[in-house]
């Protein structure tokens, strides 16, 4: 097992002056980022770009960053405040001419007439999900359990390898080949 | 072939179960960039938590945004770490030597105290003498110990000798023995005139 996470050997690199590891930080964390922010700004459009701003504020403060908790529940918290700091700026805002009707919708919590995403990108999620799900299903039992016992279950290779009773190096290669044939499944949409 | 072997090391190294000599050649090669962001996709849909727009630029964005910003340079911690003990010892070693130097300094003078055993001490010196309470507390002592000498008043410096060679003998002491309590006055002086 790897001595120092990944998230730490790039951060370091970071520190280090090496902007384009925190381009795989950024890749890592996005999805997740936006799901969270989402839950705070309404409008899509404005949680990407708060998304955005959150990264950016992360990358200036890390220097600040020592490592006593995991990267993403620190990078969580710049993104919680962000977006709190965001709505608050609407708030601020006094009722003029420069708001549009979405963002009236945010600051007045009309739930029902918030956008919540365009159908293009409900369309993706949608088939992004059936995709994966359908891919995952159709996996040999051995290489759909490791996968699951990884991504949903956070399970080290080493407690993966002791509930399957295999050797932690099959285990590696189980959750290699089941990822690379959810990959398979995933690239047409992906590429479309 | 080789494009398999390096898709299993980046799914070893997003599982931290690598070490991090391939990230190097995953900055590098776009592929892989891409094999490690749709193998976080898996991950981020199988927990369900993908967001209702999924916008596939979105780093490359904070990327654009990111070049305009100053490269992040932050000093190394564990240096400054380790640093921190040496820095400690040499302060402790100045202290040491100082205390050191300032005992063999009071040892040059006319009286000598046997160390951790004075209970009392007589003095006697010269014609015009005057008497002095000394007052000592010991840690391993609740009572106070008096010693009590005859000095000449007109040698000043014979008290400060004393004076000095207290403080001295309490700061060679605290080094990991009994000590006299350093809030405790620990010299008084009654002159009685002869």
């Amino acid at each position: 097992m790897a001595k120092k996470t990944t998230d730490k050997e790039l951060i370091e690199r970071v520190k280090n002056g090496d902007k384009t590891a925190y381009d795989l930080l950024v890749i890592k964390y996005q999805q997740r980022i936006v799901n969270l922010v989402s839950r705070f700004v309404r409008n899509q459009s404005d949680a990407l770009d708060v998304t955005q701003e959150a990264f950016i504020k992360a990358y200036q403060a890390l220097p600040k960053f020592r490592g006593d908790s995991a990267f993403y529940t620190w990078l969580y918290r710049i993104a919680v405040n962000t977006a709190k700091n965001y709505l608050a700026s609407q708030a601020r805002k006094p009722i003029g001419s420069d708001y549009d009707v979405s963002e009236i919708e945010q600051i007045a919590g009309g739930d029902a007439l918030i956008e919540q995403a365009t159908p293009e990108n409900m369309l993706m999620k949608d088939e992004l999900q059936a995709t994966v799900l359908k891919a995952i299903k159709n996996l040999p039992d051995d290489l759909r359990s490791a996968i699951e016992l990884r991504e949903v279950e956070g399970l080290s290779y080493e407690e993966i390898a002791e509930v399957m009773e295999c050797p932690i190096g099959t285990v590696r290669s189980r959750i290699f080949r089941a990822r690379e044939a959810v990959d398979n499944a995933m690239l047409p949409l992906i590429k479309n | 072939m080789v494009n398999a072997m390096n898709n299993e090391k980046i799914s070893a190294l997003m599982d931290d179960e690598i070490d991090g000599q391939v990230i190097k050649q995953l900055q590098s090669d776009d592929e892989l960039k891409s094999t490690w962001s749709r193998y976080h996709l898996i991950g981020d849909c199988l927990r369900d938590s993908l967001p209702e727009a999924i916008d596939l630029d979105l780093a490359n964005k904070v990327r654009l945004r990111l070049q305009d910003e100053a490269v992040v340079i932050t000093p190394d911690f564990s240096r400054k770490a380790f640093l921190k003990p040496v820095v400690g010892f040499a302060i402790a070693a100045s202290v040491a030597t100082v205390a050191v130097f300032g005992i063999k300094q009071s040892n040059q003078s006319d009286f000598s105290l046997a160390t951790g055993q004075v209970a009392a001490v007589k003095m006697t010196n010269k014609s015009t003498t005057a008497q002095h309470n000394v007052n000592f507390e010991f840690d391993n002592s609740p009572q106070y110990r008096t010693a009590t000498f005859q000095t000449d008043t007109s040698d000043l410096t014979e008290n400060h000798r004393m004076s000095g060679y207290l403080i001295n003998h309490n700061e060679y002491r605290k080094n990991g023995m009994s000590a006299i309590r350093p809030y405790v006055r620990i010299v008084t002086i009654e002159s009685q005139e002869k």
